[in-house]
């Protein structure tokens, strides 16, 4: 497939609003499990973003979330170098309200119980993963990502994303057997 | 009842394909033959159904997590800082 940057009359800001601008929550949630925090997630997306848009003549058009989690995964090794680590070692980096996430308040007395009984379990479960398979787990199963953009994310195999996520799901499934939520 | 050699055989192969059988993911689809081999066997076996449930309901469990962190003011913020960022590199 040709570049998008290859006809004459290339439009680098419409081409970006076309490719780019409806992969930024992806980008976000990606992000945030990638830093662990929330305001290191936005710069990173910042970051990622220009990144792109400087690149966009080069993009062939076929896969724009593959190549932004691509350039998001280059940008933020370049980061880390600068500043701390990568994988996500704690729930709160996703689970913190603040400011990158809000969570979505339930909305009766009933669904605020349902809610923090559901939430309580999943969560317990995942956190008692280790990193590399708990993040395996929450791009996939919780930001809806495919094998291949997991793989493009964190630049590993697609084997390997498949293999940490069939054991991160074995585990959770064995942590909720035991803790009653299935019978 | 105890499982005879070649039913044990067939559950585990069926569940290496599991995950790939209920996820339909593009990058590492099974073939039409190893889809109906996996059906065929859930038919008649107790266990992998049961497997299945629980890996349905912990999609659903993990689903309804993700529905609940949705992304706020956050997109706007990043929008607005790259429009500035924009502006500063085209001069």
């Amino acid at each position: 497939m040709d570049e998008v940057g290859a006809t004459p009359d290339f439009d680098r800001a419409a081409a970006f609003r076309t490719y780019v601008e409806p992969e930024i929550p992806v980008l976000l949630r990606v992000a945030r499990t990638l830093t662990g925090s929330a305001a290191d997630a936005e710069d990173l997306v910042q970051e990622t973003l220009i990144r792109a848009y400087r690149a966009l003549d080069r993009f062939d058009g076929a896969h724009p979330r593959a190549w932004l989690l691509t350039i998001l995964r280059h940008t933020s090794s370049n980061l880390r170098r600068r500043t701390r680590p990568g994988l996500v070692d704690s729930w709160d980096a996703l689970s913190d309200p603040r400011p990158a996430f809000g969570a979505r308040r339930p909305e009766t007395p009933d669904d605020m119980v349902m809610q923090g009984v559901l939430d309580a379990d999943v969560e317990s479960a995942v956190v008692s993963l280790g990193p590399k398979f708990r993040t395996v787990l929450i791009m996939v199963d919780i930001h809806g990502l495919t094998y291949a953009e997991c793989s493009d994310a964190l630049g590993i195999p697609v084997g390997t994303v498949m293999s940490r996520l069939s054991r991160a799901r074995d585990r959770m499934r064995k942590h909720l057997r035991a803790s009653g939520r299935f019978s | 009842m105890a499982m005879s050699i070649p039913q044990m055989l067939e559950c585990r192969r069926t569940r290496r394909r599991l995950q790939r059988f209920l996820d339909r993911d593009p990058s590492a689809p099974l073939t039409h033959d190893e889809i109906t081999e996996v059906e065929e066997h859930l038919r008649g076996c107790e266990r992998c159904t049961g497997l299945v449930a629980e890996y349905r309901a912990l999609h659903r469990l993990l689903e309804h997590l993700g529905a609940t962190l949705q992304p706020d003011d956050a997109v706007l913020r990043v929008r607005q800082a790259l429009d500035r960022a924009l502006e500063n590199e085209q001069g």
